[in-house]
């Protein structure tokens, strides 16, 4: 099989090459199929680019070859502008059934860095598309990535590999907020503190409906940054108890060096609203709010601790999953190149009726004119006669052909057969 | 239809909790389709039978005995486990409900299947009265399981316990909607039903009749579960917010206390410990109605 793959991913290069070598955009992606187009007439190409992989995938048919390594080099150091030396030596190849596989492992998350993760199947997807409107499939990609789409259903269906969340923002939003509150159109989220987990939440919370965001911080610049970002208000860091008494969704992320909140001043600032009930992320660390807190009616408090163990939990979870997901994967590469051998051998035995009909077509013209006295009616029997010769003459080849190939390669019945029919 | 029996439907409704607890081993959309089919199969032959009960009496289920009135309440709150189960995917209710409709099946061969004598008189105050009844206790019964579900949440959300697959519940906030909405409906409902099976007893009984209902341990251990539901209604009208695990303590007592009075009661004075009026009548049987 005329297939390879030359990639760099997050375990294979650091971020500096990664970032540098990627396609961030429709313009370098188009570029890119441009220049490739160039290595081969009859090439396949497919380009995927993501924060954590560059891959390219390259196919030709059997009578072509694919370009090296070396040539792949050549074509991002052309693309990108940079020295083929500094990144040479973190790129990687597979060939043939260890390339296919590869794509099957990455498009079924094995390979993410975030194992199980669902956002991969759509980044491949894209990739194939943009492929497609680059006009840079053919055959063997068009079967390649439906193979790994087909895959990564499997895999996602078939195993719990990506069951369970495994971030603190989307455990503490999707596992305790979701199950805390029914809609949150009407919940009112307050911020306090401006660090980057705080943004984290909000973007899941956005998902979830959230429209009323109030950020509370001691710089007030960063309070109103954070607040336009996610089409909050910023309020002075002395309005906190005001605010702590309205909100539904607390989430807060300050650094303070001790617990800015305890028990008796969180009932005192929820007198009015003491019958609503209140979800507290804290996120700082150490804890912005006392544990205490959490003892109170209707105050369900969750801190980084106690989320962590239910990612580590989950993470422990998928990781049990991989052998059952590899399974899934060793399975439809075989199938793959079984579909794959099939077809091959099925453009042999095309080439191989074809011919022996041509030599038969051939001999009966000679036939008819030697004997023009033949009327249509003697014509198409004899025509019948000798294609029927034709087929049974085909049959035990093709037969051995189609046995072989179901165990792999019948690399041994074509060359015979190519040998002896001249193909 | 006639050779429909009580363990069909019984057995359906074990198969699809058997499923159902074979989600912990894994969800599939193919476990949740298999649940409700086989448990709507199980809803089909309970009908089937009732109907075919109320052929043979010659009266609808409800009135015809206490028996067939048990299995009116299972085939109600089957009913709604499929209904809420059909609008929310998520909802995990079968855990809670599959168990207690077999219990209230199994619970009804606790009961007489002879008639109740008041199938004869007042039949239309009698049928309003049974009917009332029974939807008020079958929507107590939602709502204990409703309740059990919150606090289950509750309990899981305040110790910090992630979702377990196969036990997943919806939302503390609609839970408390469902309860609040159950226990709204479903005090009228059985207050009016109370009142009227008072009504209908002063009626029958004459002047023994307000003797007879005190000592009835059925209707004195109803009006208690009833007093603990009719303070949670007035305090869910009253009150501007109630909080959620109070109140679903509150319905999860008193529904509990309800069912373990009306089914104790009953045994009770089936072994005989006690005189109800709502026990079955001896000089018949089911058979001899026209």
């Amino acid at each position: 099989m005329n297939l390879s793959v030359i990639y760099c991913t997050h375990q294979t290069a650091q971020l500096s090459v990664r970032e540098r070598l990627a396609f961030p955009n429709a313009e370098v992606l188009a570029s890119g199929y441009q220049r490739l187009k160039a290595l081969g007439d009859r090439l396949e190409a497919v380009i995927l680019s993501t924060c954590n992989r560059v891959e390219i995938y390259v196919a030709q048919p059997p009578t072509g070859s694919v370009p090296s390594l070396d040539q792949l080099a050549q074509f991002l150091s052309e693309t990108h502008r940079l020295p083929k030396e500094e990144f040479v030596g973190e790129l990687r190849e597979l060939t043939g059934r260890a390339a296919v596989k590869h794509l099957f492992d990455v498009v079924s998350s094995l390979d993410s860095m975030v194992l199980g993760e669902p956002q991969i199947v759509n980044q491949v997807k894209e990739a194939y598309r943009l492929a497609e409107a680059n006009e840079a499939c053919g055959p063997l990609t068009h079967a390649l990535f439906q193979g790994a789409i087909r895959t990564s259903g499997r895999v996602r269906t078939e195993t719990r590999l990506a069951e369970g969340r495994v971030s603190i923002a989307s455990v503490a939003v999707g596992d305790f907020a979701r199950s805390i509150f029914d809609h949150f159109g009407d919940k009112l989220v307050l911020v306090i503190g401006a660090g980057e987990m705080a943004e984290e939440t909000l973007r899941y919370l956005k998902d979830e409906g959230v429209r009323d965001v109030v950020v509370v911080n001691r710089s007030p610049e960063r309070a109103e940054k954070l607040a336009a970002e996610w089409g909050g208000v910023a309020a002075p860091w002395t309005e906190l108890d005001h605010w702590l008494g309205r909100a539904d969704v607390i989430i807060s992320t300050t650094g303070a060096e001790k617990p800015i909140i305890d028990a008796p001043h969180f009932q005192r600032v929820r007198r009015e609203h003491r019958d609503r009930t209140t979800f507290i992320l804290d996120l700082g660390a150490p804890r912005d709010f006392d544990p205490a807190v959490g003892k109170l009616e209707n105050v369900f408090l969750y801190d980084i601790d106690s989320l962590q163990r239910t990612c580590e939990d989950n993470r422990r979870a998928r990781v049990r999953e991989i052998e059952r997901a590899s399974a899934i994967i060793d399975d439809e590469t075989q199938k793959f190149f079984a579909e794959f051998y099939r077809k091959s051998s099925g453009d042999l035995v095309a080439r191989l009726r074809e011919g022996w009909h041509d030599l038969a077509q051939r001999e009966l013209d000679r036939l008819f004119r030697k004997a023009p006295h033949f009327n249509d009616e003697d014509r198409e029997s004899v025509k019948i006669c000798v294609d029927r010769i034709v087929n049974k003459l085909l049959h035990p080849p093709l037969e051995a052909l189609r046995d072989e190939s179901k165990d792999g390669a019948p690399h041994g019945v074509i060359s015979a057969l190519k040998r002896l029919f001249g193909l | 239809m006639g050779r429909v029996s009580v363990m069909c439907f019984f057995a359906s409704y074990g198969l699809a909790l058997a499923i159902e607890l074979l989600r912990a081993l894994g969800r599939s959309k193919l476990q949740r389709v298999a649940t409700l089919l086989v448990t709507a199969a199980g809803l089909i032959a309970h009908t089937i039978y009732l109907y075919v009960r109320s052929q043979t009496t010659s009266l609808p289920p409800l009135l015809s005995s206490m028996q067939d009135w048990m299995y009116v309440l299972a085939w109600l709150v089957a009913l709604v486990y499929l209904f809420v189960s059909f609008s929310d995917r998520d909802a995990g209710a079968g855990v809670l409900a599959l168990p207690l409709i077999m219990m209230l099946i199994g619970a009804a061969s606790l009961f007489s299947p002879a008639d109740s004598p008041a199938a004869d008189l007042h039949r239309s105050w009698t049928m309003l009265h049974v009917v009332m009844l029974v939807f008020g206790i079958g929507g107590l019964l939602a709502g204990l399981i409703v309740s059990l579900m919150y606090l289950w949440q509750h309990w899981r959300l305040k110790s910090r316990q992630p979702v377990v697959g196969w036990i997943s519940f919806p939302s503390l906030e609609r839970l408390h909607r469902w309860n609040k909405w159950l226990v709204i409906t479903s005090v009228p409902l059985l207050t009016m039903g109370m009142a009227i099976g008072v009504g209908l007893v002063l009626v029958r009984t004459g002047h023994d009749a307000a003797e007879r209902v005190w000592s009835d341990p059925l209707v004195v251990l109803s009006l208690g579960s009833w007093c603990v539901l009719a303070a949670c209604y007035v305090w869910m009208l009253v009150a501007v917010r109630t909080p959620g695990r109070q109140m679903a303590s509150l319905t999860a007592f008193s529904c509990a206390l309800l069912l373990v009075t009306v089914l104790g009661s009953q045994a009770l004075s089936r072994i005989g410990h006690g005189s109800t009026l709502h026990g079955p009548t001896s000089s018949r049987s089911t058979g001899d109605r026209p």
